[in-house]
């Protein structure tokens, strides 16, 4: 099997640090953000978002527990090729619908089930 | 460098509890441990506070006025939302209690506190400086003015950490306007209280906290399993929740559309129902044309619950900022009768800059735009502003006005109740308060429950005490989870909008269990989803975390307890049955294309009896019995009540 790595979609990242909990929680069992390796940096006054990751991705837990819980899809665990080309597909996919503007088009099977209207 | 006579209180830490009072100007001190079990934290903590320690003969303004802060067992922690409470002693005599969320809090916890208490009055404008055991009262004279996104980057810049959380006010709080909030990471606001002037009144600009601990769990194993079980509960792919999907994807504002739609919207100043324009600032629209990426706050379930807009064109082009949110498109986009999207950005991006509450500039606009359009104000009376419905740009030039307290704005900062007081000349039909506060978006006259929990709730108009009013889909409600919630409902009665049956009982659990969930902290928006109406997760959280063993009755009990004391504060304060009160125009005016008739103020009775009797409170008077003030543990409320000359059954 190919090495996979953690990577962030950061366009995607709505900061809400899921992810820093998830990791110190699953590292040292305690809810610290200084014990997480994943750092979001919140740029407050643009709206962005940005990953430092330093980690394998071998978590005590299993599989990376920052991924499960991240909302947005923005966090992936996979390899450097498949991450390009998700690059790519996200960019296209988002000219079609508006959705993947925030929420990534791999985290749910879309088209979506019927809308309420 | 003293803060008048200040007293800054910290609280119970989870693991450690260890209590910290700062005492003199500053001071650590511990909370009773039986605190924990009567009240758990955050809101339930704080509303004790304020009952045992501010008295009725103080106005707002008075140093001895506390502007307290709560987080509790759950705060540091994913599921506690990064809730905090905010409670005082507003300028209308009731109890004034906002939140809001964001990561202000769960930085408090890591330095290593839980509530902040602040009394006295400083000299000179100041800012507090937690980090971690030091607690600093400093200068803010540089910052007194600016307007919050200035304040938030100017004290970054100065401790030079972008990871420092502040909570602030923005000019409208140091000017004293009416219902001003109290603001955290640009937007996130403690509204709907008025806490933000007593903020601005005791001269504090803002709290900046940095804390480098962190929070343990008693039983992480458990925890981690709530944790799943609460994100899948908000998987929107797979849930039954008409909300869900509508909260993932667009977020609050997505709600608007449904009431629009339900006829349910108050438009014009609640003269309609329906706003005709609606299309036109739908959510899709904001979605399309300048939302660009998702926001939320501290570990948020949801993808895109809040957004981050820019405008780049027309007449408000360089716009930017975040969160419009239901109650934001509503005030500003149906309520003046305004159908231009970018206006509403800018509206709701001033008043975050301001530090306003967006529904009391809706509703005064609104009144003052009905007052203008009636002829009893005149062009002279409103600085020369064309004050008709849908004129987008008087709104916002009116909006500053009311910031900076300027001409006509000055008579509006005081609150739609106390302005039409001073205008008079009929201008008194047509304010919709309530406890002298504005009232909100939901709708009165086509959904009696909703009525019934605004016109009760404790500081005023506030559907964040009891929301939903009704579980969103009745599929989620099985009779064995009522049976289980101890709960003796016919459900078929609580679904009928328009009928005063059964409404009293329903509002009675809603109210206890969202008290219980701001006790927790977590955002009353959680239990959606799969899990309906349905609370006991939270329990078996607030266990595994503390590892302490509360049941479902007790902390039922925890909600009707601090119920009660928020009551018995507001009893005090001499407010009765007649200020549980429906606007005139609810009462009197009919709404909407499909007609909804007024609300009778015979069926607003029945709701209201009924639910003084659910909550043992006298229902002549409103002021809660000897039976059940000492049933919950509150006996000393009866002697307090005596003390001050108040007639307890």
């Amino acid at each position: 099997m190919k090495k996979r790595i953690l990577y962030a979609f950061d366009d995607l990242c709505n900061g809400c640090k899921n992810c820093e909990m998830a990791c110190s929680f699953a590292n040292s069992k305690e809810f610290n953000p200084r014990k997480s390796k994943i750092k979001v940096s919140r740029v407050v006054y643009e709206g962005r978002n940005y990953h430092t990751i330093d980690c394998d991705g071998k978590c005590p837990d299993g599989s990376p527990q920052c991924v499960f819980v991240c909302p947005t899809g923005c966090l992936t665990y996979v390899t450097k090729e498949d991450a390009a080309k998700m690059n790519y597909e996200l960019a296209m996919k988002r000219e079609i619908q508006p959705i993947f503007k925030f929420i990534a088009p791999w985290k749910w099977k879309y088209p979506w089930r019927p809308w309420p209207k | 460098m003293p803060l008048g006579n200040g007293n800054i209180l910290g609280g119970h830490g989870l693991n450690e509890k260890e209590i910290i009072w700062l005492e003199g100007k500053v001071s650590k001190q511990n909370l009773p441990k039986e605190w924990m079990r009567d009240f758990i934290g955050c809101r339930g903590i704080n509303s004790k506070i304020l009952y045992d320690e501010v008295n009725p003969n103080i106005n707002a303004y008075d140093p001895q006025n506390k502007l307290i802060f709560g987080t509790g067992p759950l705060e540091g922690t994913p599921i506690g939302m990064g809730r905090v409470s905010i409670t005082t002693k507003s300028d209308r005599g009731c109890i004034g209690e906002g939140g809001f969320g964001g990561f202000w809090g769960p930085e408090l916890k890591y330095a290593g506190y839980d509530h902040v208490v602040i009394e006295g009055i400083s000299k000179k404008p100041c800012y507090i400086w937690i980090d971690d055991e030091i607690v600093e009262i400093r200068n803010a004279e540089h910052l007194w003015g600016m307007d919050t996104w200035q304040t938030d980057r100017t004290i970054k810049e100065e401790i030079d950490d972008f990871d420092i959380q502040i909570a602030y006010i923005g000019p409208a709080g140091e000017n004293l306007v009416h219902s001003s909030t109290i603001l955290t990471d640009l937007c996130r606001s403690g509204a709907r209280s008025g806490c933000g002037e007593v903020m601005g009144s005791k001269k504090l600009k803002a709290i900046a906290v940095r804390g480098s601990g962190g929070v343990q769990v008693a039983d992480p194993e458990e925890y981690k399993k709530l944790w799943r079980t609460i994100h899948s509960a908000h998987d929107h792919y797979h849930t039954d929740d008409i909300y869900v999907p509508i909260y993932y994807v667009f977020g609050s504002c997505g709600i608007a559309k449904m009431y629009n739609f339900s006829g349910g919207l108050q438009t014009r100043n609640a003269q309609e129902g329906e706003f005709a324009d609606f299309d036109e600032v739908s959510p899709e629209k904001y979605y399309e044309k300048y939302a660009v990426r998702g926001t939320a706050c501290f570990c948020c379930p949801y993808a895109a619950e809040g957004k981050w807009h820019e405008v780049n064109e027309g007449e408000y082009a360089g716009t930017k900022g975040k969160n419009l949110w239901a109650g934001n498109l509503h005030s500003f986009s149906a309520l003046i009768g305004n159908s231009n999207l970018a206006a509403i950005v800018k509206l709701v991006d001033d008043c975050n800059k301001l530090g306003m509450d967006n529904y009391f500039i809706g509703y005064s606009i609104a009144f003052a735009m009905e007052c203008y359009e009636r002829g009893i104000l005149t062009k002279d009376d409103v600085d020369g502003l064309e004050l008709y419905f849908g004129n987008h740009n008087a709104a916002v030039e009116l909006t500053k006005k009311i910031a900076y307290r300027d001409g006509f704005g000055d008579l509006l900062a005081l609150g739609v109740e106390k302005a039409s007081k001073k205008i008079g000349r009929g201008s008194e039909r047509y304010k919709l308060t309530v406890k002298g506060n504005e009232l909100e978006m939901m709708p009165w006259r086509n959904l009696y429950q909703a009525a019934l929990g605004l016109a009760t709730s404790e500081s005023g108009p506030d559907h964040t005490k009891w929301y939903p009013p009704y579980p969103s889909n009745p599929r989620l409600i099985s009779p064995e989870l009522l049976k289980e919630l101890d709960l003796d409902l016919d459900l078929k009665s609580v679904f009928m909008p328009r009928t005063p049956e059964g409404k009293a009982k329903f509002m009675k659990f809603r109210y206890d269990s969202s008290s219980f969930l701001e006790c927790l902290p977590t955002c009353i928006y959680m239990p959606r989803g799969k899990l309906g109406i349905d609370f006991r997760p939270w329990v078996r959280i607030l266990n595994s975390c503390t590892g302490l063993d509360f049941t479902l009755k007790e902390v039922m009990n925890v909600g009707a307890r601090l119920g009660t004391l928020d009551r018995a504060f507001n009893v005090r304060e001499g407010f009765r049955r007649k200020d549980d009160s429906v606007p005139r125009r609810m009462k009197e005016e009919p709404v909407g294309a499909q007609f909804y008739g007024p609300l009778k103020q015979e069926d607003f009775d029945k709701m209201l009896d009924e639910y003084y009797e659910f909550q043992g409170w006298d229902k002549k008077t409103s002021i809660p019995t000897k039976k059940i003030l000492e049933e919950l543990g509150l006996s000393y409320v009866v002697d307090d009540l005596k003390k001050y000359k108040v007639e307890v059954k």
